[in-house]
């Protein structure tokens, strides 16, 4: 009997220590933060924000961005000798149409897009748990999301088609399998809902220290763009002649070059902020879009050009070249012509990003996403469009454009269609390099035609590109393939 | 009397039979009477002489029997006749007779001058004792498969640590030295590789206490940092390998790679013993690999520099100095310029080795213990690199009272370790590489004294363009990759007997580990291909591990009646881990004069880390024996791991073992020859948590981003995974079918085990909806399967005078991949050259497939196109994909770095004082990716191996036909990852071989010792193997299971000479 009690006493003296047992395990990172614990405070929640802005600029989405909508139209070209180069493939798929799901670029696209995305639904999901002394700038970082959110659906639904829709913060991999593509008009509501939140929200200006974040100005061209590519002209026109008058004090800077110069000028409306100087901060285009050709850098910008060796991977054609009218003060500006070494030939480059790097692919240069020039043809564009027929405040508003770059203004006596096609003409040249040539070929409903005629190989099913491989193979319930691939 | 005493010992060992003592002609017994007479009769006649000789049963002398006058501290011990000559204090004296393996033996000496006595064998010595988790187990009721190597078996043998000592020793076990670097890591795998991502290490218990096995906190080291250094050798009584999962389950979460049970020598009661161990070695390079002469290697340049000119579509008319970067530098054609050198020599010294052992056992029954000192010292192989470790060591156990014992183990050690970067390609600084490729006419010196600096002689007017190597001998002497290690792992425990059979077991262990590393990088060696003299940077970092375990265990005896015989164990345990890392970067050093951080001129970045893990766990077996014949284990163990996601924090792990001693049953007792015959079978499930800290929580990363007018970089922050609550353990479930035969009084014994193991839950990146953010998550997904045989056999061949004991081991796996979770795709690439896909063994090599070369222009127009654009003299490939062309698609699995078996073969000789100990081992079906050691790339820009004397020079000169031309400037594919460098890496090696010479006992006692031995042993001998590398086993390399068998230019294996002492006092 006593031994039994002696047993018992150890058997219970052992299990006295499993008291805190759940506590024991339960261990945090000490040297990173988490999502749990991340989202207390207002400086949080600009931190949060600053990192959706960060998806826009790191990473490869600059210059995937060049590639899908620039280097695939009759704008650039791979660099002729390096296009057969090893690990180019995919270049190549793009330049001659032959893209197929698994092209890397289109990965790539996609997975940023959404990363930015996730980033907006992470902080919109969290703002409500963080106490706002002030409520605007509660207001403005909810606007900032939301419009870049709207910035990356907008992507994503002209590249692809329907795309799964997410508006909340995703917090396993089962609630991502589950999305099915939402079909167009879906995505298309909901990215108009949260530019109408975003304008909403935004304020029409920054101190000077915030200069750079997303203004109400930006959302409502945005929204225009969005209703002009949705077919609603007459929806996109109100706002766009908003934009031309106060509060909006948008002006088109005195010369093409001036408006490139410098950063966040008058006629910016949204840009993606870089700087030189620290690595990881700066512009990769010069390099990019420089020729792989050894000392080419310092025989176009100097000596002080760093990172010598280009990509050669998006070279203006001798269509582009050609697409300006004579005397364009915007050719000279965005073109350089220069001899290659490397192609024993004259090459054209693009030099409308030439701030110098200064260290390899840290260049100064912010690059413009949405522009006062692209605003006033956005208005051309409208009017054109509700009227069917360009009135004359369509002739005044492509006709600042025009006459800044040094040309006569356009002869009133186009028709709706003639009008369009100048306009498409006049956007090429204007808004070159920006990444808006495969967007507005589409939107104009001109890819095929204009392409086919130059000897591009394009079918209609490549108006939407394929949805990445991955994302099919890993979810075919719930992801199917754009027809054609 | 002899008669009485005799018939008197048998009546008293009658009346307590219990005690189970073996009889046999004459016994021991304590008589509680005789200490008190012989005590009081001390200081009688002090003179009185005592001759005599002790033998074993079988008559011959046993020398080293320690001989001790019962309650005194006087004694002696016998010669190698087993003679002893002893003045005892009187001539009732009673003598102890000790030896081990004997029992003990109390001898009255009635006057007698000239004792004869026979020792007999220790029934209960002889019965070996296993290590198991939480306890011992007799041998032959132990149910699981675990081997014991005791530690006669690892003595002498100059290693810096115990794993390398058990090369070939335990069947199942690969033991692969990655590199002979001193320190160097050693990846010992038991059954295969289990894991994909989590780690394949075994868990190693040192006295107790479980200690991660992976090396942490080289921080940049190369090859160093193998946390069993911190160990002395010297200190283990015995190792116990714990492979199937009855033996592993028990330590659970932590027991899928098998477990390895270090225990260290503790103090017996007897009279004190003073033991001091020395031995010294010299070492070189078992082998220096055939490369070409400077006679070659010149014309290996000049031909691949016309050859590249006509390929260019130059003219061969056109004068040498015409032709641009095909033009060759006149030092090629003037051997008067030429300083001729071999490079291997000039990187390669020899080695030495230094090790001195200081110890001291002994203690009475209440308070035993074992001390030792040890310094070890290991100049290698390679210029600049070493090791010194200095360790001590303090076991103590005491008896409180009788209920309460306690015990300390505490050892320091401290290890200096300056690394070299000798591994690797010459590009990410493997010096070995750069040796091996440098041209042989140049020198590291110039005639002034100070290096010569390859990268600057890469000009048209010197060297031609050769490729970018550095000064091999500058990057040893002047960059520094120095490692400091510092370990002080503690246990101390309290044992209490609640009841004669129930005792309760407490230890609190500590396992301090802190690492230094300290990096500089000279302004004398190049830096990316840049000649010196370069901006000097270097890194210093610092980390730091505590680790605490707190251990409660009750053991229960429960002898139900003599055929029921219950064992019971109940275990709680909490273990906790915090690992600290600081790291600070310097750029920018004035000068190579002061080479820490402090004198940087830029500090350009620094971190500062911590994770901490913790365990919680209970733990119970219960051991049940039936009729002495059939055993029954079974095994729980319940583990809460910090790892683990909150819906899967805890993990239970049991496992079932039963045994038939089939040899006590009537029926086999009949058969004369059988000894032993016990049959085996356990299943259990164990788990692999090596998976990383905190990988469940959805962490927050920082990014950074551009605003404001003066566009300046702020912060912003995103979460950088998914959270995943169900991250968890890899889980292994096992089964193993085992028999134990013995034959002729197990003068020959087998043990032979097959065993199924298959690991699911592995731990892969799994691709996930993009729409998530993320590409991938990490998921408890796919699936391993290891299948395989062991043999073991132990034979004493000879066991009179002249003793000869064999041990052979052999041991076949074979791992295969069953899933790899399906949306991560059916592979997954490692290198370039390694797949691992489903249904095949991991790692294996995937590369393109040669067919010959190309002999002239129609059989390459007879060829599908192949994507170098051939032309006669270059490789041909096979179309493997039959797609019509030959590119990166046409690539197929070509070798296996798997062994079919491994082999260990050990034989052990011993006559009078002479003991003579070899050791093979070997492996067999393995291929090795021969990649870099000696490049074959054959564009002149290196110096190449001998294979590229036999290369194809024209159609009518075709070599050996499978070696391309010699062209510079195009790609030639010659060393394109393809099955011509896939090479058979089966070995047989002589491991060791020690010769030992115990000194008479007369002689020793005379200089007033007990024991002295000397022995000369050499290691890696001799090899048979094809390899044309270093080193078949050095080239396996790595832990990688992934990238396994990849040769890419590695520390060569020593071989080594040693002379050694034992002496004992």
């Amino acid at each position: 009997m006593k031994n039994i009690y002696k047993v018992s006493l150890s058997i219970f003296f052992i299990t006295l220590f499993s008291g805190c047992e759940d506590k024991f395990i339960e261990l945090n990172p000490l040297d990173q933060a988490s999502v749990g614990n991340s989202f207390t405070t207002p400086d949080d929640a600009n931190l949060a924000v600053m990192g959706v802005y960060d998806a826009l600029q790191s990473g490869s989405y600059p210059q995937d961005m060049a590639f899908l909508t620039e280097l695939v139209t009759d704008n650039t070209m791979v660099q002729p000798t390096r296009i057969a180069d090893a690990g180019r493939g995919d270049l190549r798929e793009l330049e001659f149409f032959q893209f197929t799901d698994n092209n890397s670029y289109l990965q790539s696209r996609w997975s940023r897009l959404y990363l930015g995305i996730s980033r907006a639904n992470l902080i919109l999901s969290k703002i409500d748990q963080i106490t706002f002394p002030v409520q605007t700038l509660k207001d403005q970082y909810i606007g900032e999301a939301k419009f870049l959110r709207a910035l990356f659906y907008f992507d994503l639904v002209r590249f692809f088609g329907a795309v799964p829709l997410s508006l909340t913060e995703i917090k396993s991999a089962d609630e991502a399998f589950v999305l099915k593509r939402t079909p167009e008009a879906e995505v298309y509501q909901a990215i108009i809902n949260d530019l109408n939140d975003a304008a909403t929200n935004l304020p029409i200006t920054y101190a000077s220290s915030n200069i750079g974040r997303a203004t109400k100005g930006a959302a409502k061209a945005l929204l225009a763009k969005v209703y002009l590519t949705n077919k609603q002209p007459d929806l996109a026109l109100p706002i766009l002649r908003e934009l031309t008058k106060a509060p909006y004090t948008y002006r088109l800077m005195p010369t093409y070059a001036a408006a490139f110069d410098a950063d966040n000028t008058a006629e910016a409306i949204f840009e993606i902020q870089y700087t030189s100087s620290i690595a990881g901060e700066g512009n990769p285009y010069p390099n990019f879009f420089l020729t792989n050709d050894g000392t080419a850098g310092k025989d176009i910008y100097g000596s002080t050009f760093l990172g010598n060796t280009g990509q050669g991977i998006n070279l203006p054609t001798q269509d582009m070249f050609d697409a300006y009218e004579p005397n364009d003060a915007r050719r000279t500006y965005s073109i350089v012509k220069y001899f290659s070494k490397q192609e024993a030939a004259d090459v054209y480059v693009i030099y409308k990003y030439r701030g110098v790097p200064t260290s390899a692919n840290n260049s100064e240069d912010n690059i413009p996403v949405l522009r006062y020039a692209d605003v006033l043809l956005m208005l051309a564009e409208a009017i054109n469009e509700t009227n069917h027929n360009p009135i004359p405040e369509a002739y005044d508003a492509i006709d600042l454009v025009r006459v800044r770059a040094g040309l006569l203004p356009l002869p009133r006596t186009l028709t709706y269609e003639s009008f369009k096609t100048k306009l498409l003409e006049e956007r090429r040249v204007e808004l070159a390099f920006e990444n808006h040539r495969w967007f507005d070929l589409k939107r104009f409903n001109k890819a095929e035609e204009v392409l086919s005629a130059k000897g591009y190989a394009i079918k209609p099913f490549h108006l939407l590109y394929p949805i990445p491989r991955k994302e099919v193979i890993i979810n075919p319930e719930n992801i199917s393939q754009n027809t054609g691939y | 009397m002899k008669n009485n005493y005799k018939r008197t010992l048998w009546v008293f060992m009658m009346g307590c039979v219990s005690h189970g003592t073996v009889l046999g002609q004459q016994i021991a017994f304590r008589n509680p009477d005789q200490k008190n007479q012989s005590s009081s009769q001390t200081a009688q006649n002090p003179d009185f002489v005592v001759n005599g000789k002790v033998t074993d049963n079988t008559g011959v002398g046993l020398p080293g029997v320690s001989v001790l006058v019962k309650g005194t501290s006087s004694g002696t011990a016998t010669n190698a006749d087993g003679a002893f000559t002893l003045s005892v204090p009187d001539q009732n004296s009673v003598l102890i007779f000790s030896f081990i393996g004997f029992a003990t033996q109390e001898v009255q000496v009635k006057g007698q001058s000239n004792l004869a006595v026979t020792l007999m064998p220790d029934a209960k010595a002889l019965e070996e004792v296993v290590v198991v988790g939480y306890g011992t187990q007799k041998k032959t009721d132990v149910t699981g498969s675990v081997t014991s190597i005791s530690q006669d078996r690892i003595k002498d043998l100059p290693v810096s640590s115990i794993d390398q000592a058990l090369k070939g020793q335990i069947p199942g076990m690969q033991v692969t030295q990655n590199t002979g670097s001193p320190g160097g890591g050693v990846t010992v795998r038991i059954r295969g590789n289990n894991s994909i991502t989590a780690g394949n290490d075994p868990l190693y218990v040192i006295d107790g206490f479980p200690v991660s096995g992976g090396g942490r906190g080289q921080d940049g080291v190369p090859g160093a940092g193998n946390p069993l250094n911190t160990i002395n050798p010297s200190d283990i009584e015995s190792i116990d390998v714990l492979k199937d999962a009855s033996a592993t389950a028990i330590y659970g979460s932590r027991g899928a790679n098998g477990v390895i049970i270090i225990t260290t020598k503790s103090g017996k009661a007897g009279k004190g013993k003073l033991t001091f161990d020395a031995y010294t070695s010299i070492q070189q390079a078992s082998k220096k690999l055939d490369i070409l002469s400077a006679e070659e290697f010149a014309e290996l340049h000049i031909e691949s520099r016309n050859n590249g000119w006509l390929r260019n579509g130059g003219s061969p008319t056109t004068p040498n100095a015409n032709r641009g970067r095909f033009t060759v530098s006149p030092i090629y054609f003037d051997p008067s310029q030429w300083r001729i050198t071999d490079w291997q020599d000039e990187v390669l010294r020899t080695g030495i080795i230094q090790n001195y052992n200081l110890g001291a056992t002994g203690g009475n029954d209440n308070v035993r213990y074992a001390l030792s000192a040890n310094y070890f010292e290991n100049e290698g192989i390679i210029l600049e690199s070493s090791l010194k470790r200095y360790s001590f060591r303090a076991n103590i156990d005491a008896k409180v009272n009788e209920k309460l014992s306690v015990g300390l183990r505490v050892t320091p050690s401290y290890i200096v370790n300056p690394g070299v970067n000798s591994d690797g390609h010459f590009s990410s600084g493997g010096v070995l590489g750069m040796a091996l490729r440098m041209p042989p006419i140049i020198s590291p010196y110039l005639p002034d004294g100070t290096y010569e600096n390859p990268l600057a002689l890469r000009t048209a007017t010197t060297l031609g363009s050769i490729g970018a190597i550095d000064n091999p001998v500058a990057k040893l002497k002047e960059d520094k990759y120095d490692l400091d290690q510092g370990r002080i792992l503690s246990n101390i425990f309290a044992e209490y007997k609640i009841l004669d059979n129930l005792k309760f077991r407490t230890s609190f262990g500590v396992n301090g580990n802190f690492n230094r590393v300290h990096t500089f990088l000279s302004s004398k060696t190049g830096r990316a291909g840049s000649p010196p003299p370069s901006v000097p940077s270097g890194f210093a970092s610092s980390s730091q591990e505590l680790e605490w375990l707190n251990e409660n265990l009750l053991t229960y005896d429960l002898d139900i009646n003599e055929n029921n015989q219950v064992t019971v164990i109940a275990g709680f345990s909490v273990q906790k881990n915090d690992y600290r890392f600081i790291r600070i970067n310097g750029n920018n050093y004035p000068n190579d004069n002061v080479q820490y951080v402090a004198a940087a001129g830029v500090i350009e970045s620094g971190t500062e880390l911590r994770n901490q893990s913790s365990l919680l766990s209970y733990y119970g077996r219960v051991n049940y024996a039936l009729f002495d014949r059939y055993l029954i284990t079974a095994t729980l163990r319940r583990d809460g791991s910090s790892r683990f996601g909150e819906q899967n924090k805890y993990g239970t792990f049991p496992s079932a073992a039963i045994a038939w001693r089939m040899s006590e049953e009537n029926f086999i007792k009949e058969i004369p020859f059988i000894s032993n015959l016990k049959w085996r079978l356990s299943y259990g499930i164990s788990g692999n948590n090596s998976i990383p800290n905190y990988a469940y929580v959805p962490n927050i990363v920082t990014n950074s981003y551009v605003i404001g007018t003066g566009q300046t970089v702020v912060n912003g922050i995103n979460a950088g995974r998914l959270a995943n609550p169900y991250i968890t353990w890899e889980t292994m479930r096992s089964i193993n079918l085992g028999v134990d035969i013995g034959i002729l009084q197990n003068r020959l014994e087998f043990a032979v085990d097959a065993y199924k193991s298959n690991t699911d839950g592995l731990l892969l990146d799994v691709n996930i909806p993009g729409v998530s953010g993320f590409g991938t998550s990490l998921e408890n997904i796919g699936e391993v399967e290891n299948k395989g045989l062991e043999v073991a056999v132990n034979s004493r061949n000879l066991i009179n005078a002249f003793k000869w004991n064999t041990t052979f081991n052999i041991s076949f796996n074979r791992n295969k991949v069953i899933s790899l979770g399906g949306s991560a795709g059916d592979f997954i690439d490692v290198g370039g050259s390694s797949r691992t896909a489903v249904g095949r063994p991991m790692g294996l090599f995937y590369t393109r497939v040669t067919d010959g070369i190309f002999n002239t222009i129609e059989e390459i127009k007879a060829h599908v196109p192949q994507d170098n654009n051939p032309q006669p003299g270059d490789r041909r490939f096979k179309d493997v994909n039959n797609d019509g062309k030959v590119d990166n698609n046409d690539l197929d699995f070509t070798g296996d770095p798997n062994p079919d078996f491994l082999v260990g073969f050990t034989n052990n000789f011993s006559f009078k004082g002479l003991d003579l100990n070899v050791i093979m081992n070997g492996s067999y079906g393995n291929d090795i990716y021969y990649q870099h050691p000696a490049a074959l790339n054959l564009n002149g820009n290196v110096n190449n191996d001998f294979q590229a004397r036999n290369r194809w020079r024209s159609p009518e000169n075709p070599g050996s036909g499978n070696i391309p031309r010699a062209v510079y400037g195009f790609t030639t594919l010659s060393d394109v990852a393809s099955d011509f460098y896939i090479r058979d890496a089966s070995f047989l090696r002589l491991t060791n071989v020690t010769l030992g010479y115990n000194i008479p006992t007369a002689f020793v006692n005379k200089i007033r010792m007990q024991n002295a031995r000397v022995y000369v042993s050499g290691q890696n001998l001799w090899i048979l193997s094809d390899y044309i590398g270093f080193d078949p086993e050095t080239g396996s390399g790595g832990g990688n299971p992934l990238s396994q068998g990849i040769d890419n230019g590695i520390y060569p294996m020593a071989r080594t000479f040693t002379l050694g002492v034992n002496l004992s006092l």
